[in-house]
């Protein structure tokens, strides 16, 4: 007797043809189901690589409860925020690319654990090696530096003990670290500020194990101090400035994001209270056909950015009750009316390429002379 | 001497002010030109004549109405000219939690972005008579405190008149310490509050809100006029203070009628 193969139990989205291959993907549906809910009184910080800065960017326009450590001064505009860092991530961290970066920010966050003393110098300024872009002209002096660091660890620790979702995005698996420790930096030494010495600093390109191990010992971490913490994780759909690993940046970037793919993927399996958003696989898989990224095949573009932030709303959003259907059969509404008579304008995908990311720094050590960065 | 007085809703207690001190100051003249909200961006400069125009035609009407002419001035007519209007700007920083690299762009942003710089840029274009510029008052307490506040000396004007002064020679004038809960919050007997906007239209030019204890508070207008008289080099005798009434029940405020 033979019983029906599982693939006839499967629903529509399990198969290519129908879920992907005859749809475009602006109509691909049930790409996710959230294992928790999420809606506007879900208190969500966001950290990790530059592409967590859209994400935290869209929630908070779209009326989310962002998490916001490290409130800048009500005056300040919307550039000098930026410039300094603000508003950026929950709080004033800067770009997180790594697990293991993550797992370091924590420990100085909820383990009160050692900050190294050591601080950047250049044009006469001192850069935090932790946080090199956070002062776009460097600190006065490295007192100063640590006290703003301090506030920040300070912030991060708030927030996290103040979320409901904790999301972050994983960027990268290559990163330097201090020869001999653990002391990792966002930024290889002598790029951005500081001196570089191969005897005091080295490469590491970090496999599945490591990478799997830092964001198990640092969601325990964030659990420890905010038990019933819900961690959402996302892959940073954008590709590698640089390898120091000797193969083509192609092929790097590719080991990166397949090795950070796999770790989310086993996070999602092993904890029941971590979720993948699938916002990588939205950009950067073949149905895109690319179309979400700016002309550099890197940044991605504003409608990649819209079409993410839309997927995510409509996945966490209820679906219809009957009188929502009922109402909807009804016809659409009127459309908003723009009181200045004017089309809504979509964000330029220049505006949408601004944001702060160390690595891209790395694009000026290129043969030509980060023309791309 | 000659004061000229441009700004907003709140020149209303600096007017009512400057009415209890004149008295005691009988060289000082005031002529005040008011209106609600931000309006300085339809101020006109005439590099020709030296005046200023107002080109709004309802603000222009209301000058005219309570000045005459064509609800123009002449900035160089006057001795010292007072710009009344914008947000609060230095007391959203709480000093010292930021860089100081920071402090700095934020200062020097919001010296070239402040309201009251629309129109100092024009009174520029046609003179080069001493300015004062002073923000809108800091909300009262209700007995609440703010949650990012620290009861700790605020020398965020310093910072701003830093940078305001030589550049653009003007002095930013902070709200009288004695009218001050802390830093940023101002004490309840000059509350704004129960505002009322119906009055307006009877009100003549002098901005007029109904149970407004701050936009009408003569106490709070006194208290800031004497200083900025004084720092102008007038000697004035001694003024009594009219009591400051924001903490009572409207029914026991001694607040004239609308």
């Amino acid at each position: 007797m033979t019983t029906p193969n599982p693939y006839t139990q499967q629903p529509a989205t399990a198969f290519w043809r129908s879920a992907v291959a005859e749809r475009h993907i602006l109509d691909i549906e049930n790409i996710w189901q959230p294992r928790f809910a999420i809606d506007k009184s879900t208190r969500i910080s966001t950290f990790g690589s530059c592409f967590a800065q859209h994400f935290g960017r869209e929630l908070r326009k779209r009326g989310f409860d962002w998490v916001n450590g490290e409130i800048a001064p009500h005056a300040a505009s919307e550039a000098l925020r930026k410039k300094f860092g603000y508003d950026l991530f929950s709080a004033r961290t800067g770009n997180i690319y790594t697990t293991s970066l993550l797992r370091q920010w924590l420990r100085w966050a909820l383990e009160d654990a050692a900050q190294p003393g050591e601080a950047w110098q250049a044009n006469g300024r001192i850069y935090d090696p932790f946080r090199p872009a956070i002062e776009p002209d460097g600190f006065e002096s490295v007192a100063e530096m640590r006290k703003s660091r301090d506030v920040a660890v300070a912030a991060l620790a708030h927030v996290v003990r103040h979320s409901d979702v904790f999301t972050f995005t994983l960027g990268l698996t290559e990163c330097w670290r201090r020869v001999g420790g653990e002391v990792e930096y966002p930024i290889c030494p002598g790029t951005s500020a500081g001196a570089f010495s191969a005897a005091k600093y080295e490469h590491v390109q970090q496999g599945f194990d490591e990478v799997w191990r830092n964001l198990r010992r640092a969601i325990t971490l964030l659990r420890r101090a905010r038990p019933g913490l819900k961690i959402l994780l996302t892959v940073s759909p954008v590709p590698m400035t640089a390898t120091a690993t000797g193969d083509h940046v192609l092929v790097a970037s590719t080991a990166a994001k397949s090795i950070l793919r796999a770790v989310a993927d086993a996070a999602t399996k092993r904890f029941d209270f971590v979720d993948y958003f699938p916002g990588y696989e939205l950009v950067s898989q073949p149905p895109a056909r690319g179309m979400f990224y700016s002309a550099n095949m890197r940044s991605v573009n504003a409608v990649g950015v819209e079409f993410v932030m839309q997927t995510f709303l409509k996945s966490i959003t209820p679906a219809p009750s009957a009188a929502d259907e009922f109402i909807g059969a009804l016809g659409p509404p009127e459309p908003a009316r723009n009181p200045l008579g004017a089309a809504p304008k979509l964000p330029q995908a220049e505006e949408m390429d601004a944001l702060a990311c160390e690595e891209e720094i790395l694009a000026a050590f290129g043969p030509d002379g980060g023309r791309d960065a | 001497m000659k004061i000229l007085l441009v700004g907003n809703s709140h020149s209303a207690t600096l007017m009512r002010g400057f009415a209890h001190l004149a008295p005691h100051c009988p060289a000082v003249s005031l002529t005040a030109f008011a209106h609600y909200h931000r309006f300085f961006g339809f101020f006109a400069a005439d590099e020709a004549t030296g005046r200023i125009q107002m080109t709004h035609p309802t603000i222009r009407h209301r000058f005219i109405k309570t000045h005459g002419g064509d609800g123009s001035f002449r900035p160089l007519d006057y001795d010292v000219c007072i710009i009344i209007g914008g947000y609060w700007l230095w007391p959203g920083m709480v000093l010292g939690r930021h860089s100081r690299a920071f402090e700095a762009a934020l200062v020097e942003e919001q010296v070239e972005t402040m309201h009251p710089m629309v129109l100092l840029r024009k009174i520029r274009a046609v003179s080069d008579i001493p300015a004062l510029i002073i923000c809108n008052p800091f909300r009262a307490s209700r007995g609440e405190m703010l949650p990012d506040a620290k009861a700790e000396p605020n020398n965020g004007a310093a910072l701003i008149n830093a940078v305001l002064t030589p550049r653009h020679d003007a002095r930013l004038i902070t709200q009288p310490p004695e009218t001050l809960l802390h830093p940023r919050q101002t004490r309840l007997e000059y509350a704004v509050g129960e505002a009322m906007w119906g009055n307006w239209p009877n009100s003549g030019f002098e901005p007029y809100l109904y149970d407004d204890m701050l936009h009408m508070n003569t106490a709070y207008g006194v208290l800031l006029m004497r200083r900025i008289l004084r720092d102008l080099g007038q000697k004035i005798g001694a003024v009594d203070i009219p009591p400051a009434e924001g903490h009572l029940p409207y029914a026991q405020k001694t607040r004239p009628g609308p």
